[in-house]
């Protein structure tokens, strides 16, 4: 399995790094706004989630267009390999991507919340709440990435999960970080992963 | 364990309303090198996917070493060594990571055997795979298959692309592998000389049937052409069974015909022919006459 993990970490490097990048840029400009020397407007939470949750959708769209475009499942599935297992890889390489990204940030606010701001009970609640949602989010739209990804030709794995994880964004600035939203997700998620599997198993490649 | 590698029941596939494979029932015993024979688009690819568990089946089973296709597991397809059409490797990847790869997935490997291929081959390690002539990428296919010490080898069109010399040694490669102990190979190929020279069983597929299903020595029995001359013009029709063509020029006839015997050369007899004489049949001769749509008449 660990080798079935590095091949598609080598494979999505780049979604790595991009993750990466975006995790200092926002602690950056968090640290920054923080520090006075910057002053970013109330659309810019919003905008950086958007940014991260296309990061995400890309990566799961990604991954399936260079599988099928390429024909790596194909090859593996003829090694010691069954499309179950290079599907666990795919989507543990995924759920990586998402920690890369989210845990720096998570770190930041951690900080943010210890050493800025007063040591008020609600805003550590608070933050647990958006962490959630967030990591949730993005695992939605992750798993509509894997799901538009594996369709046939070029416009829905490209444009179909952008569509989606626009559609997706409004419900968590609608409902809010609360649980109603987790268990939404949680069901989208599920129900993406599921249906992609079975997809990417059973038909012919 | 059983006797039987790969077994195929009553397969039938249809493609958007096509039926491509009609009814085909199978038995290739362990360590037999079965060449499969067909025209482009006849199904040979088709059949070999659903036994590889790559293509589901509209109907009926197909089981390889004792596993049906679809439930095959990492360990079975471990002993399944596949070289597909096309060469399908990772394109974007470069030889010596694809090796080691594949070495790492691999159920077993034979490095020692991966490195005398390798050393035949000549393959650049450092050089990508979408880089590689289709010459290179066939001898880096079948290297990768052969070093995994398959049960099963199946191999469709592997030397499609290769020249003579490549050819030439990956038929004596296929040879070694099979020589070891249980090894079964199962050969697609559009150059019958190939699969005249390795092949101990022979399957033609035709019409979406396996027309054909015998050794290479009991096909060239069941099957057989005569030059018949006679003294003036030949018969309109000859009453024979099992004629599968029959050719007219001057005052002599040609037939190919199945399951020639002592009372159809009686029957021919009758017409008081000058000379019968048997026209020897290569692999291609045979292959040709196999998938003549006439033959559907006679049921070789």
């Amino acid at each position: 399995m660990w080798t079935l993990i590095k091949r598609e970490i080598d494979d999505c490097r780049v979604f790595f790094v991009a993750g990466v990048a975006h995790a200092v840029f926002v602690i950056l400009v968090l640290i920054s706004s923080l520090s006075g020397g910057l002053n970013i407007g109330a659309g810019a939470g919003p905008l950086f989630l958007l940014v991260g949750m296309l990061l995400f959708c890309g990566m799961g769209a990604g991954q399936m267009y260079m599988d099928r475009t390429r024909g790596i499942s194909c090859f593996l599935s003829t090694l010691s390999v069954t499309r179950g297992a290079i599907f666990t890889a795919r989507v543990i390489t995924g759920v990586l991507l998402i920690l890369v990204t989210l845990v720096p940030m998570a770190a930041g606010g951690v900080i943010v919340l210890k050493v800025v701001l007063q040591p008020i009970p609600a805003y550590q609640t608070m933050f647990l709440d958006i962490a959630r949602t967030v990591f949730l989010l993005s695992l939605a739209c992750y798993s509509l990435g894997l799901l538009t990804g594996w369709a046939p030709g070029r416009v829905i794995p490209t444009l179909g999960g952008a569509t989606l994880t626009f559609i997706l964004m409004p419900i968590v600035i609608i409902k809010g970080f609360g649980v109603e939203t987790a268990a939404i997700l949680v069901l989208l998620t599920v129900a993406a992963l599921l249906r992609s599997r079975q997809h990417f198993v059973s038909t012919s490649f | 364990m059983s006797d039987i590698a790969i077994e195929v029941r009553d397969l039938v596939k249809y493609y958007g309303g096509r039926c491509v494979l009609d009814g085909i029932n199978l038995k290739i015993h362990r360590g037999c090198i079965y060449g499969l024979l067909g025209r482009n688009g006849i199904g040979k690819t088709t059949l070999i996917r659903i036994l590889l568990g790559q293509e589901p089946a509209s109907r009926g089973r197909t089981f390889v070493l004792g596993t049906e296709s679809m439930q095959l597991g990492a360990r079975q397809r471990g002993c399944i060594g596949y070289v597909a059409e096309g060469h399908h490797l990772l394109q974007h990847y470069r030889v010596g990571p694809l090796v080691q790869l594949c070495r790492k997935l691999s159920r077993q490997w034979n490095q020692s055997f991966f490195d005398k291929l390798n050393e035949t081959f000549r393959l650049p390690m450092d050089r990508r795979v979408r880089e590689l002539s289709t010459g290179m990428r066939a001898q880096l296919n079948l290297a990768l298959a052969m070093a995994i010490e398959p049960e099963v080898l199946i191999l469709d069109d592997p030397t499609l692309g290769l020249d003579t010399v490549a050819r030439r040694q990956f038929l004596e490669l296929a040879i070694d592998v099979i020589q070891r102990e249980g090894r079964t190979i199962l050969f697609s190929s559009h150059i019958l000389s190939d699969v005249e020279r390795i092949a101990d069983r022979i399957g033609v597929l035709a019409g979406g049937k396996l027309v054909v299903d015998c050794s290479l020595e009991e096909l060239k029995q069941r099957i057989r052409k005569m030059q018949i001359v006679f003294a003036d013009r030949p018969p309109d029709d000859l009453p024979l069974t099992g004629i599968i063509r029959q050719q007219r020029s001057g005052n002599e006839m040609v037939i190919t015909v199945a399951n020639w015997n002592a009372a159809k050369r009686a029957m021919v007899d009758t017409f008081g022919p000058r000379h019968v004489a048997e026209i020897p049949m290569t692999l291609e001769d045979l292959f040709i006459e196999c998938t003549n749509p006439v033959r559907m008449a006679t049921g070789i």
